[in-house]
């Protein structure tokens, strides 16, 4: 966070002008103070501190910002590289200059310093000095020898009158103060030249000691802005009795002339000794005025390299980004124009390659959409077509296979896809015939055929009319083959029906009117001559007419069994309970003595189905008989008459099975035992079955027979559950 | 004789001294190898006279090998006595109430040959012949009045003394090295005692 703060003001181009200006005035006080001026010597310090300061700031700047370019180095950001490059281009152009001028401003500082001081110019300041000295010994004799007469004199002086000789001597001697002092350090006595000093000057307690001694003492005194006086002090040795030394102390004030001279003199000494002594700190504190100026320019230099470097490598990283971005797909990044040179026509082009580059993918996601849309709706309309539809390449691959085609089949046609056609008939061996149609049509170089194929089923052939056409044009899907097929099985069907129907009408029509004629012939014949003919004869005619009679009977029943054949289905649907029909029927056959087996295996549940109760009545009654009739000359007869549930695939079915162990169907009658006339007994129209099969289909039900497991005939019939029969149930409940 | 005036205002040197050691790295080979300077007080009293209480004290001074080379080279060295009058508090810091802050210089006097030292407060000045009665001469307080009628009976107070060299006034040059060189460090403790009043 602090990085990120630091590399935020780094950034800017005002705070780093302001900087730099801040730094340039310190630095340039910075050395007026090291020059020791009055006005800037006191801020040495604080200048000091600012200029460490912004040496720790600029620091942080800088490792900041190195700190910032290893990671994204390190992230391989884009124009990192190009940064660090640069960086360090203009480190190198910065530090390789600096440091040679710095360099060779440290050895002229070092030189130019050492070279102020000269060893004759100190002597020659010594020797003033000495000069000075010696001049001012001379005279400092003079008032020593001066002072010690007016000791003398004093010593013979009446205490009463001390002060008025001290005064006649301080006049006399043309000194600036005379003053007598005790033993004890008290002042005796005091004249001065100078009449508002009226407390004379104490001598030092060093130089009292020399007195008690009896020494004498001359020496300078640089007193304050008076100037330079000369002290002496001579023991005043009384010729009285007492022992007590008293102290003469004279001040003798240098003429003005020599004291200034001596001054000048003095000042240069002091200056010279001072500067030299100087010499090896003022070397090092201008050396680290002049560091700190290096490295803050260096710091400030780099700093200036990362901002340069930035400014300049922004563009080609926010190009490098954009290009990143445009190679992820992203087509809506712009870049803004920064600049008018060559970098700012780049941007432009690139603005305008993405742009068009947008344009481009939406139209080809426009044309992709259009052509989903065109699938599907292609998929759709397939979908829901009634004919089934297999579409396959040249190389006999399937690539297309509608719903309506699965449901045909049977089967899960989707899994096929991608698949070879042969595939489809190793699987599923009743689709062989259509397989090898189609196989065969194309090997025989067929552009447009039409064929039926019957394809065998559980409930027995399945007719489909399949119409082929070989895809023209270009492209990939040229030589392909389009299959279209219906299932043409219940038409066929029903055209069989309403045949045998218009066969049955009109035998109907034909037969049955000539019938009632001769019966009636038959019969009045009988009447008329029986009586009354030849007992051979009469035998004779009783048996010609009962069996005309008979016969047209049995013609009779004939044809309206065919009647009933053709009728017009007039079937009415409503929801039953089948298990409860088949009670029903079974029990009308179990009160006869039949001395026949039947037996119920009733499913209790799953027994609802939509039918028609008379007709499924006449359906049962059909089969029943027939099954009887079956057993009729077997000495164990047994009917077993089951319903079961059955699960398929689409829908819940129940299954009604009647089972006898009679002889069961011959082989030769297997295939078409459901069509009119065919039959297996001696007597019968033979239109039982063919009944029950119609009265099934009215149902939309199938049927079918086979042998059953005692070797007898078993019927299946299966009939769709009603879609509602959980309610029906609690009805019928 | 004496004055008093409020502690002058001057940057903490223990930060200067932080900052500048890292760049002063080169000192060792500047730094003089020779006697440390000393500071401390050799004795002191006050006494109570009209209702003001009065101070006098002798701070021992040597000073370093640096500070005496730079004397004998005319550079002047400035010491401050500083005098706190302090009210004592059990549980909080002790107030400052009264500062005073003695200012003596010391410059050799090459001419003449002696130590000239200067009160800076009074503007009195003694010439000495020996550096040690010079040295004497800037560490006495003498007949310094702390307190007079406006300070409350009440509360009991204490007296704090310290003596120093002023590194702030030196040459700037010297100043730097000043800084960070033991040899310049010439600063006695705080001496507390409480005034009996």
């Amino acid at each position: 966070m602090a990085a990120g703060s630091l590399t935020r003001i780094s950034s800017g181009v005002l705070p780093m002008l302001a900087l730099f200006a801040l730094l340039l005035v310190s630095l340039s006080l910075l050395s007026d103070a090291t020059h020791n001026s009055e006005r800037f010597g006191q801020m040495y310090s604080m200048l000091l501190l600012i200029n460490a300061a912004a040496l720790v700031l600029l620091g942080a700047l800088v490792v900041a910002n190195i700190f910032g370019l290893i990671r994204q180095q390190r992230m391989q950001a884009p124009g990192a590289r190009m940064t660090s490059r640069l960086v360090v281009m203009f480190v190198i152009l910065a530090v390789v200059p600096v440091s040679i001028v710095y360099y060779f401003s440290l050895q002229f500082l070092q030189r130019g310093i050492d070279s102020w001081f000269d060893v004759r110019i100190e002597q020659g300041l010594d020797d003033a000095l000495d000069l000075s000295q010696a001049a001012l010994d001379v005279r400092l004799r003079d008032v020593l020898n001066l002072t010690i007469q007016i000791a003398e004199d004093l010593s013979d002086a009446p205490p009463a009158t001390v002060s008025l000789t001290l005064y006649d001597h301080r006049v006399r001697s043309g000194a600036a103060e005379l003053t007598l002092i005790g033993g004890d350090g008290r002042i005796v006595a005091s004249s001065s030249s100078d009449i508002t000093d009226i407390i004379p000057d104490q001598p030092p307690s060093e130089m009292m000691v020399l007195m008690r001694n009896r020494k004498h003492y001359i020496g300078l005194d640089p007193i304050g802005d008076s100037g330079l006086y000369a002290r002496a002090l001579v023991p005043v040795l009384s010729s009285r009795s007492d022992s007590e030394v008293y102290t003469l102390q004279a001040m003798y004030e240098v003429s003005e002339r020599f004291s200034s001279l001596a001054d000048g003199v003095l000042s240069a000494y002091t200056r010279y000794k001072e500067l030299s002594f100087l010499r090896t700190p003022l070397k090092f504190s201008y050396s680290l005025t002049l560091s700190i100026v290096l490295v803050l320019s260096l710091l400030a230099a780099i700093w200036a390299a990362f901002h340069s470097a930035r400014r300049l490598v922004a563009p080609v990283r926010d190009l490098a980004e954009a290009t990143h971005a445009v190679a992820e797909g992203d087509y809506s990044r712009r870049l803004s124009v920064a600049s008018e040179d060559e970098l700012g026509f780049l941007v432009r082009s690139f603005n305008d390659m993405t742009r068009r580059l947008a344009r481009s993918r939406e139209q080809t996601l426009r044309g992709q959409q259009q052509i989903e849309g065109q699938r599907a709706y292609l998929e759709a309309v397939l979908a829901n077509l009634s004919s089934g539809v297999v579409s396959m390449s040249a190389d006999s691959v399937v690539r297309a296979i509608n719903r309506t085609a699965s449901k045909r089949f049977g089967i899960d046609a989707s899994r096929f896809l991608g698949k070879e056609l042969a595939f489809l008939s190793e699987q599923h061996a009743h689709l062989a015939p259509f397989v090898d149609a189609i196989l065969r049509h194309r090997d025989q170089g067929d552009r447009t055929w039409e064929q039926e194929i019957a394809l065998p089923g559980e409930n027995g052939h399945q007719i489909l009319m399949c119409r082929g056409t070989v895809l023209g044009g270009k492209g990939k899907r040229a030589g392909g083959l389009v299959i279209v097929f219906d299932d043409v099985t219940t038409l066929i069907q029903a055209q069989r029906d309403a045949a045998w129907g218009e066969v049955a009408r009109r035998l109907a029509h034909e037969i049955k009117n000539p019938l009632t004629p001769i019966q009636l012939s038959a019969e009045r014949l009988r009447r008329r001559y029986l009586s009354s003919m030849p007992a051979d004869d009469a035998e004779l005619l009783d048996r010609a007419t009962r069996t005309i009679v008979n016969q047209v009977d049995a013609m009779k029943k004939m044809v309206n069994a065919f009647s009933e054949y053709a009728r017009a289905p007039s079937v009415h649907l409503e929801t039953m309970n089948l298990n409860q029909l088949v009670r029903e029927v079974l029990d009308l056959y179990r009160s006869s003595d039949l001395n026949v087996e039947i037996v119920e295996q009733l499913d209790a549940g799953n027994d609802i189905i939509e039918g028609d109760a008379g007709r499924l009545r006449q359906l049962l009654h059909n089969l029943v008989k027939n099954a009887l009739e079956a057993v009729r000359d077997t000495p164990d007869g047994r009917i077993v008459v089951s319903t079961c549930a059955v699960n398929t695939v689409e829908t819940g079915q129940v299954e009604l099975c009647i089972e006898d162990n009679g002889a069961g169907f011959e082989a030769a009658v297997m295939e078409n035992i459901f069509e009119p006339y065919v039959s297996t007994k001696a007597k019968g129209s033979g239109l039982g079955l063919a009944i029950v099969k119609k009265i099934v289909e009215e149902h939309g039900a199938t049927i079918s027979a086979e042998a059953g497991a005692s070797g007898g005939a078993l019927v299946r019939i299966r009939f769709m559950l009603s879609s509602d029969h959980g309610s029906v149930t609690e009805n019928l409940a | 004789m004496f004055a008093q005036a409020r502690l002058a205002a001057h940057p903490p040197r223990e930060l200067f001294a932080v900052l500048l050691l890292g760049l002063c790295s080169c000192l060792p080979a500047l730094s003089w190898a020779g006697h440390p300077g000393i500071v401390k007080l050799e004795g002191a009293n006050t006494w109570r006279s009209d209702g003001s209480d009065y101070l006098h004290a002798q701070f021992k001074i040597e000073l370093s090998s640096g500070a005496e080379e730079a004397v004998e080279n005319g550079v002047p060295l400035i010491f401050e006595l500083q005098i706190q009058v302090v009210e004592t508090h059990t549980w909080l810091w002790d107030s400052v109430e009264i500062e005073i802050t003695e200012r003596r210089s010391l410059q050799y006097h090459a001419l003449s040959q002696t130590y000239q030292v200067k009160d800076l407060n009074a503007g009195t000045q003694g010439n000495y012949r020996r550096l040690d009665d010079a040295l004497t001469a800037v560490g006495q307080l003498r007949e310094v009045l702390l307190t007079d009628e406006s300070l409350d009976d009440g509360p009991s107070y204490s007296i704090r003394l310290r003596g120093s060299l002023d590194v702030e006034s030196l040459p700037t040059p010297v100043r730097l090295i000043a800084y960070v060189s033991s040899d310049w460090s010439m600063v006695s403790k705080w001496y507390k005692w409480p005034l009996v009043r």
